[in-house]
């Protein structure tokens, strides 16, 4: 049920986050650690921000609705650039024909009038009943960028409507504030609609100088007795690791331990299958990673809404 | 020749008895020797294999799965880990006497710890095969052998609380407001009738495929239906009750508080079975509050029950103990994720 990474620090290569590590995100498309009964096989997307590009401010912004590990372009590319911040989504959908893969469903999203992209994982239940709630709650400037069949695209036109500018450099309590009230907007909108089972609400938003992730469901733990095991019903996980470098050390893949922490990475499930220099966010947790004097910092923050 | 082969074979027998007397007096004065007497020994021992390790030769590997738990009969091992943020760290010399892997063991989960052995180290080991089939021939024997392991368990438990509570005490962390604290003092859970609960999809649960229907029945006849609504303090410091809960939908939360500052644990949702540290230590200084954080069916299980239930219903007890070692063991290993996460982040700051 779609897997998400996010990177900020020292410019690596995107192949060493994408493709070399032995639990690689490319290969938790068709081989996920965690959730392994569900694949995640409905579109790729990332967006990679690079200081040496042309309008640093905007990412290198690649989506596609086919599979990533026959994507010889994403591929190459990788092997090509070397980002100081990415974040990278794989869309997995329930297997049935009424689902939409599109490019227009493929996170992460991002509108002209914004530096800000948003990735979710989760799903919001029973989201068609509320879907025109939530228009209240959204910038008019913003509507008419929303294209495509997810209730994603729409938490992220009400985010973006929470934030006092899309645009520009962000105080974290700026970024912290409106995903605290996209949260609670979406309490409220479901409770209008008496809508009260578990929908995880994990989500991953950067601008390319932090990184904000949530790890949450709303209504957690409430799903009918006789429901089927669903991938809906689970608390979606989150893992992080920092450091001074990312990078191949000592026979495997992992942050190297300077004294600097100037890295780190915040992901769906660990990039290597050797989870020890991991940690797994816990639940109704929300992070903020971003740069002070070169250095790391992580705010995290209980959801208590 | 023959009066000779037979001299042989007494002397071997000899040597193998001494030997075995050796260990027996070894495992005697270890903390499996707390619970379990000689002939229970015995039987461990001839069920299970001895293994030696040279000084620098590793017993378990952070992150790899053991075949099961060690219990150290000579020498020391040293166990370090690999820290997020940090370098290599060493944690604990153990002696003779202690366990090696106990909390993945009982967890079934790779290392959390790497063991490497000091100096000449000899060790038992009880596979988990052959901790499972105890289960079924000497269910007893397996109780008693989770009650020493527990017992080792609960003590870097409480090692781990006292560090992190230190550092609760000296963090920036916001405190509650006096309306939290309201709160959670006002909301207390309401006792739901037996019949409003849908036992049939119920027992269809992992965590209830684990009971026969015989002690299923006896299980929902004793223990209590509760739904409470969020906030609610489910177990407060000051009262130690040893007593779990099963959470039957929603979730709860757990948590240490202290000087008023709140830092949360664990989440356990629908399907899991939580347990009050009483239910080990009924004197314990550790305090962890459990807070329903959203509203919430439970099952109880209250102290009189599991008391009950351990002197009329011994296999339902057995197995209930099992999942409330379970419960602390994951306590245990939220502890100290929290405390690297309070070197590391910036948490609920003011």
């Amino acid at each position: 049920m779609c897997r998400m990474l996010s990177y900020l620090g020292k410019p690596t290569l995107v192949e060493e986050l994408l493709y070399k590590p032995d639990n690689s995100f490319i290969k938790q498309s068709y081989h996920p650690k965690y959730m392994s009964y569900l694949l995640n096989l409905a579109g790729f997307g990332m967006a990679a921000w690079d200081n040496a590009t042309h309008n640093p401010q905007l990412p290198y912004l690649y989506k596609t609705p086919q599979l990533p590990f026959y994507d010889e372009n994403l591929r190459n590319l990788s092997a090509k650039i070397s980002p100081h911040c990415l974040l990278a989504h794989l869309r997995g959908v329930s297997y049935h024909d009424e689902q939409v893969i599109s490019n227009q469903n493929v996170h992460p999203f991002m509108i002209p009038e914004s530096n800000i992209a948003f990735a979710h994982n989760g799903s919001l239940y029973d989201f068609d009943l509320m879907r025109y709630d939530l228009l209240e709650y959204i910038n008019p400037d913003y509507k008419k960028y929303i294209k495509g069949t997810t209730d994603s695209e729409w938490m992220y036109a009400v985010f973006l409507s929470q934030l006092p500018s899309p645009q520009g450099s962000h105080e974290p309590n700026d970024i912290i504030n409106a995903i605290i009230e996209t949260l609670k907007i979406l309490k409220h909108v479901r409770q209008k609609n008496d809508i009260a089972v578990n929908s995880p609400v994990n989500l991953f938003i950067s601008n390319g100088q932090f990184i904000a992730a949530t790890r949450f469901v709303l209504d957690y733990g409430w799903q009918p007795l006789d429901a089927l095991p669903s991938a809906h019903f689970a608390y979606h996980s989150l893992w992080y690791t920092y450091g001074s470098s990312y990078g191949y050390y000592d026979d495997e893949y992992k942050m190297d331990n300077g004294d600097l922490k100037s890295s780190i990475i915040i992901a769906s499930e660990p990039l290597t299958e050797d989870t020890t220099t991991w940690l797994e966010v816990p639940e109704y947790t929300l992070l903020f990673a971003y740069h002070v004097d070169g250095e790391i910092k992580i705010i995290s923050q209980d959801i208590s809404i | 020749m023959l009066k000779d082969k037979k001299m042989d074979d007494r002397r071997s027998i000899l040597i193998r008895d001494n030997e075995l007397t050796a260990q027996i007096n070894e495992l005697k004065a270890s903390e499996l020797g707390k619970y379990l007497g000689r002939q229970e020994l015995l039987m461990i021992l001839n069920h299970s294999k001895i293994f030696s390790f040279s000084a620098g030769e590793i017993l378990i590997q952070q992150g790899k799965e053991a075949d099961g738990v060690y219990i150290i009969l000579q020498g020391t091992v040293i166990t370090e880990a690999r820290i997020m943020g940090e370098r290599r760290a060493k944690l604990d010399n153990v002696t003779a006497g202690n366990f090696i892997g106990e909390v993945s063991f009982i967890k079934k989960e790779p290392c959390a710890t790497s063991a490497i052995a000091k100096n000449k180290v000899t060790c038992l080991l009880i596979t988990y095969s052959y901790f499972e089939l105890l289960a079924n021939y000497f269910p007893e024997i397996r109780y008693k052998i989770l009650k020493a392991i527990i017992e080792q368990v609960y003590a870097r438990l409480k090692h781990m609380y006292d560090e992190v509570t230190a550092l609760i005490t000296h963090s920036d962390m916001a405190s509650l407001s006096f309306l939290g604290r309201v709160i959670h003092s006002i909301t207390q859970p309401k006792h739901l009738h037996a019949s409003d609960v849908d036992k049939k999809h119920l027992q269809k649960k992992d965590l209830f495929q684990f009971f026969e229907q015989h002690e299923l029945d006896q299980l929902f006849e004793h223990a209590v239906f509760l739904e409470a609504s969020r906030n609610c303090v489910l177990t407060h410091d000051n009262k130690k009750e040893a007593l779990c809960y099963v959470v039957i939908q929603g979730a709860v939360q757990s948590s240490i508080m202290k000087e008023n500052k709140i830092a949360k644990l664990s989440v356990i949702g629908p399907g899991c079975l939580f347990a009050n540290i009483a239910c080990i230590d009924k004197e314990s200084p550790v305090a962890i509050t459990f807070i329903t954080c959203e509203s919430v069916v439970l099952l109880k299980i209250s102290e009189s029950t599991l008391a009950f239930f351990q002197q009329h219903n011994p296999t339902l007890w057995y197995k209930l103990f099992n999942l409330i070692c379970e419960s602390l063991a994951a306590l245990g290993k939220s502890i100290n994720k929290l405390g690297i996460r309070l070197h590391i982040e910036s948490y609920n700051n003011r």
